[in-house]
């Protein structure tokens, strides 16, 4: 023990010693455990459903999607804007589209690495379990591509006057459409993407360097 | 001129490793008995959490300021969290509260913040908010 006169400092050995707070293991697992078993059902009840989850997808990450079925209340805002990390200001049209309903997505994104592409592909099945979003807004930078395809599309078609001429009809600021059979080919750059309520039914996950995109 | 020796001393166990016997800098001893005052492990792992859950869903990406609740929750959620990391290693009376508002608030993060900031900041409030808890002050001399 190294000694100098007239002053004597401390060791370890006699600081761990002293008297000190500690933490009590028996306390920790009062806490710890509940709040992983709280865990584990919103883990689950968001894997089946029943736990809405909130998500915000932004970037310049190439997402490719697709869906068999949907549907939903949409209204586009005007133009907004952001801020990139390097302080450009950019213009988007933020397109919300309520009460969003998919069936049978396909959403996939590639990263390169140096062992190869690894694909990211989340699906969901095209009957049976049905994806729902209470309010998905997407950033929409810029369209390349739109092409529409369909076996009918009808705008105000739902009711006539006596003598045969369409007439308004539906909830006022809406235009009543009906649509049958129709094929949407989209081709966006989306700066960015939320998600409220969100539930996931039936979603399956799956990330390799072997996997296929969605197209 | 001062003595200085190195003595052997009674009562120690013959094959203490060498750092045993060193004396520390008043800087270390003064943080070691600071620590020990308060719950440094929890606040630390709070204050990691709540930086994970505010920055890993917006680092490496372009867009700074998102609309909507997974946008903003992130920094707001994060920002609570680090609070209570802080208060943790500041206000240690409080550890308790602290700790139970710590793991909540982590939970929460899990449906409004892009699954409790990719589940590490989640995991990292719930470890160190159950650590906060655990926490024992020392006994009053």
């Amino acid at each position: 023990m190294r000694v100098t006169a007239g002053h004597r400092r401390p060791t370890g050995r006699q600081l761990r010693h002293h008297n000190r707070g500690r933490v009590v293991w028996h306390r920790f697992t009062v806490v710890f455990v509940p709040a992983m078993l709280a865990l584990t059902l919103l883990a689950i009840g968001a894997y089946v459903g029943v736990v809405p989850v909130a998500l915000a997808i932004e970037g310049k990450q190439g997402v490719k999607a697709t869906a068999k079925k949907f549907s939903f209340d949409g209204t586009a805002t005007f133009p907004g804007f952001f801020q990139t990390q390097d302080g450009e200001k950019r213009t988007v049209v933020p397109v919300t589209l309520r009460n969003l309903r998919v069936q049978g997505v396909c959403v996939s994104t590639k990263v390169p690495t140096p062992f190869g592409d690894y694909v990211l592909r989340i699906t969901s099945p095209t009957v049976g379990s049905v994806i729902r979003v209470g309010d998905a807004t997407f950033g929409i930078d810029d369209i390349d591509r739109l092409d529409f395809g369909g076996d009918t599309v009808n705008v105000n078609y739902g009711e006539r006057t006596a003598d045969g001429t369409p007439t308004d009809s539906g909830i006022r600021g809406y235009v009543p459409m009906e649509v049958s059979n129709i094929v949407l080919g989209l081709d966006l750059n989306i700066r960015y993407v939320t998600a409220n309520q969100l539930h996931l039914d039936g979603l399956t996950m799956a990330g390799s360097t072997g996997q296929h995109e969605c197209y | 001129m001062t003595p200085r020796y190195d003595e052997p001393s009674f009562g120690e166990p013959p094959h203490e490793p060498a750092h045993e016997h060193e004396s520390l800098s008043p800087q270390m001893v003064a943080l070691y008995a600071w620590a020990g005052e308060r719950p440094w492990l929890g606040g630390t792992v709070t204050t990691l959490s709540g930086l994970a859950i505010a920055v890993l869903p917006n680092k490496g990406f372009t867009v700074v300021v998102l609309p909507g609740v997974a946008g903003l929750s992130g920094f707001v959620l994060g920002g609570l969290i680090i609070a209570c990391g802080m208060f943790m290693l500041f206000s240690p009376q409080l550890h308790g509260i602290l700790g139970i508002a710590t793991v909540l608030l982590s939970l929460v993060s899990f449906v409004t913040t892009n699954i409790g900031g990719y589940v590490i900041g989640l995991l990292l409030g719930i470890v160190g908010g159950s650590l906060g808890f655990a926490w024992r002050p020392p006994d009053p001399d």
